[in-house]
């Protein structure tokens, strides 16, 4: 598991960021250690029940990756390492360049941490920290993890369960031929594409928001997030490109176990359901190869968009930083990257701006609209090909939880 | 008791028979209608031939015992002959899909068939060789509604298999077809000879006849329709009315279409082709399972029906087969949703002249039904591939 292995060598541990400890334990190298990461994370992509600490690890990831942006985007001259700045927001932020996955990311400086008194802890008291901080990664993965999770259910799921209902209902109505009620199943159905389409407009730069707020409310900010939506132009358009075509591979890894007996239909027939089981599994791992990558670099890049789309949003018009949550705002402030008021213009360049700016956004939003009918596309068809009668409508690999779960219910 | 003129044929009639075509083949036209005029009459055993569509597996039906079609496996096959090993040929260019296997039951070949509309993945498909159909009613005067396919709605390219393209057959031996299809054009045109509409309405339902006419290429030659279909829609229309809302749906129409068939129009040769099960496809198992009961309760109706009607108690024999078999794919949560490599089959055959309560226990072709169902009837497959299962008949 990671351990104190990804730390970054070089960046100065922050209790006393002058005067830089050094570690007890020699580092593993970066590479290595990157590998041991992603390995993680891959295995972990395996279980839905495990794929929530992947979700975790990667909002802070993304956290990481938002503050770190604005950075190095800072109006200071002051050469101070980030992750001695960032100590001072909160004790979840990763210090390391990877977030850990179990051990805290700053494991020695909170054993070593002084006590009340400002005196230095005693022996047993940092055995009795020991427990807090080995699992303070994992506690962290997690809570984060759910906190992910369920803005994103909560957002996603009248589409999702709306497909559930309307696949199940048409196609029963179909099967016993109710002619007068074949418009609920079809008008249900169109009815959640519509409602997907519009969530996954929203939901990407909420998942920024998230991020950078580790507010659950902050994702409930519907005017700031749909200004900065607004504002982010044609990257949203972009972005539900690149997501549409990254579940090309997504369709093709859930579809795939159908093909599994057409070359030799009577191979399996009489299988035992543990050997079916093994390879399924092995399957559903070896799938995370590319779901684990694939869901991190998907958010990673809406970071970075949510994080441009929030500057761009600053500089149009100011005020909006006073509806921000506060470590957004204290950590903007801090770095100096409040602009001033705008220089006003005149009515009719306003105008010619106005307009060409709006145009743009509103094709934007209208190519991504349909950009996001791709992935609608691509569900269905999946579940054509091979049918996931819960899982299938209800966690899509990418968006929710990265797992495929293709496992049958009935092998376990 | 089948009567003891109808012997089935052994291959050497087939042979004299299929020679006998060959030769007629290369003989005037002139001659060609004279002999079809000097058809005798058809006085053989009725056959019904069931599709136990759209394709479904041993498992579920005649191999556990905790099957989906109780009747089928516990008290129609014990009184017949049962096939447990019946396949669709393992070859290059054969399908195991509803629209090859419906073809393949009824000119008993594996030939390679390809949407003639170029439809993806359409089945409008058009047989090569001559149906059971149009042999049946080549070899004997037999009206056309006498010759019955009985077709659902889901899958309307079935209807048009009703002849071949082959020039010594072909629309003028064709079956009748049963199906909303069918009932859909008759309501029109009757409504508007009837001058049931004026104006503007009247221009649109017109329109709509003519497209659904057009479907029917093939047919264009040919008499739309026959007195006896005619009385037979009349009567369908005054019990069950002109909106097509109160009559049953799905494969219950079916088995009611069939019902009323035997009561009216009696066909020599009728073939049911139900498909609820095929609704799997979307993924629900239990539309399968549910389909395999309802075509189960059907074949019962059927059955039930040929026992008490004069025309066919005691002189009718019934052909149940799927099109199609269903995948057993251990790797998805619903192992049958599809039925791309399902070649396993079965048949069960029951009736006067068939022996009963035996199983046999060797691989047989789906394409020897069409020449078995030739032979029960007594007229000759020339073109058929498959053989006559000779266990049938003891």
């Amino acid at each position: 598991m990671s351990t104190v292995m990804d730390q970054s060598p070089g960046i100065p541990l922050a209790t006393n960021a002058s005067q830089p400890r050094k570690p007890l334990i020699r580092p593993i190298p970066r590479k290595l250690s990157f590998l041991l990461t992603v390995s993680i994370g891959i295995l972990l992509s395996a279980s839905p029940w495990t794929a929530i600490l992947v979700v975790g690890w990667t909002f802070r990831l993304m956290r990481r990756r938002i503050f770190f942006g604005w950075w190095n985007e800072r109006n200071s001259d002051e050469h101070v390492p980030l992750d001695a700045q960032s100590v001072r927001f909160d004790d979840q932020f990763p210090v390391a360049t990877l977030p850990r996955w179990v051990v805290s990311e700053r494991v020695i400086e909170s054993l070593g941490r002084r006590t009340p008194d400002d005196s230095p802890p005693t022996r047993l008291r940092r055995i009795a920290r020991l427990p807090r901080e080995l699992t303070g990664a994992l506690r962290s993965n997690l809570r984060w993890g759910i906190m992910a999770f369920l803005c994103t259910l909560i957002l996603t799921y009248p589409a999702c369960v709306l497909w559930l209902g309307s696949w199940y209902d048409g196609w029963n109505n179909s099967f016993t031929k109710g002619y007068e009620n074949a418009f609920v199943g079809l008008q249900a159905g169109l009815f959640a594409h519509l409602l997907f389409v519009l969530a996954m407009l929203y939901v990407p730069m909420a998942w920024g928001h998230l991020a950078a707020s580790g507010q659950i409310r902050s994702v409930f900010q519907f005017g700031i997030l749909a200004r900065l939506i607004w504002s982010s132009g044609w990257s949203v358009s972009v972005y539900a490109l690149i997501f549409s075509m990254a579940t090309l591979p997504v369709l093709a890894l859930r579809s795939a176990p159908f093909a599994f007996v057409l070359g030799d239909p009577d191979a399996w027939a009489d299988a035992e359901p543990e050997e079916v089981l093994r390879v399924l599994s092995q399957y559903q791992l070896a799938a995370g190869i590319y779901l684990f990558p694939a869901f991190v670099l998907l958010h990673l890049l809406i970071a970075r968009i949510y994080r441009s789309a929030l500057r761009k949003s600053l500089k149009q018009n100011p005020r909006l930083i006073h509806r921000l949550p506060h470590s957004i705002r204290a950590t903007l402030f801090e770095y100096r990257l409040i602009p001033e008021d705008p220089p006003r213009r005149g009515p009719a360049l306003r105008m010619v701006r106005w307009s060409a700016r709006s145009t743009s956004s509103l094709f934007a939003l209208l190519t991504a609209s349909i950009l996001w009918f791709i992935v609608i596309g691509q569900i269905y068809v999946g579940q054509f090909l091979n049918y996931l009668p819960w899982a299938g409508w209800l966690n899509q690999p990418l968006i929710h939880l990265p797992c495929l779960q293709v496992i049958p219910r009935s092998l376990g | 008791m089948i009567p003891k003129r109808i012997v089935p044929l052994d291959r050497r009639t087939f042979l004299k028979g299929s020679a006998a075509l060959g030769l007629s083949s290369i003989t005037p036209v002139a001659s060609q209608a004279e002999n079809v005029d000097r058809r005798p009459s058809y006085k053989g055993p009725n056959v019904i031939l069931v599709r136990f569509g759209g394709g479904v597996r041993r498992q579920e039906t005649i191999a556990s015992d905790e099957t989906h079609s109780p009747f089928l496996k516990k008290v129609f096959a014990p009184q017949g002959v049962l096939f447990p090993r019946m396949e669709i040929a393992d070859a290059p260019g054969v399908e195991t899909n509803h629209g090859h296997g419906t073809l393949y039951l009824l000119t008993g070949r594996y030939d390679k068939y390809e949407d003639v509309s170029g439809k993806f993945l359409g089945s409008r498909f058009e047989a090569q060789v001559p149906t059971l159909f149009e042999a049946l009613r080549k070899q004997y005067d037999l009206p056309p509604h006498r010759a019955i396919i009985v077709n659902g709605e889901d899958r309307t390219d079935e209807e048009f298999y009703a002849f071949s393209n082959h020039h010594l057959f072909g629309v003028h031996f064709r079956s009748t077809v049963l199906s909303l299809y069918r009932y859909k054009l008759h309501v029109l045109r009757s409504d508007l000879a009837q001058g049931r509409y004026s104006g503007e309405e009247a221009i649109q339902k017109r329109d709509q006849l003519r497209k659904l006419e057009a479907v029917d290429h093939r047919a264009r030659d040919a008499e739309p329709t026959t007195p006896e279909l005619d009385a037979f829609w009349e009567s369908w229309t005054s019990y069950f009315g002109r909106t097509g809302l109160v009559n049953p749906r799905g494969d219950r129409l079916l088995a009611e279409l069939g019902v009323w068939a035997m009561r009216t129009l009696q066909p020599a040769l009728m073939m049911v082709n139900f498909n609820d099960p095929d609704y799997v496809h979307w993924g629900i198992a239990s539309h399968y399972t549910r389909g395999i009961s309802i075509v189960d309760s059907a074949l019962r109706r059927l059955w039930e029906e040929a026992e008490r009607l004069p025309a066919y108690r005691g002189n009718t024999v019934f052909v149940v087969v799927p099109d199609c078999g269903r995948d057993t794919n251990p790797f998805v949560a619903v192992p049958f949703q599809h039925h791309f490599n399902a070649h396993h089959i079965f048949a069960a055959i029951a009736g006067p002249g068939i022996d009963r309560g035996r199983i046999v226990d060797r691989t047989v072709q789906q394409a020897d039904v069409a020449a078995t169902i030739a032979a029960i009837m007594g007229f000759p497959m020339p073109f058929a591939d498959g053989g006559s299962l000779e266990e049938a008949f003891g």
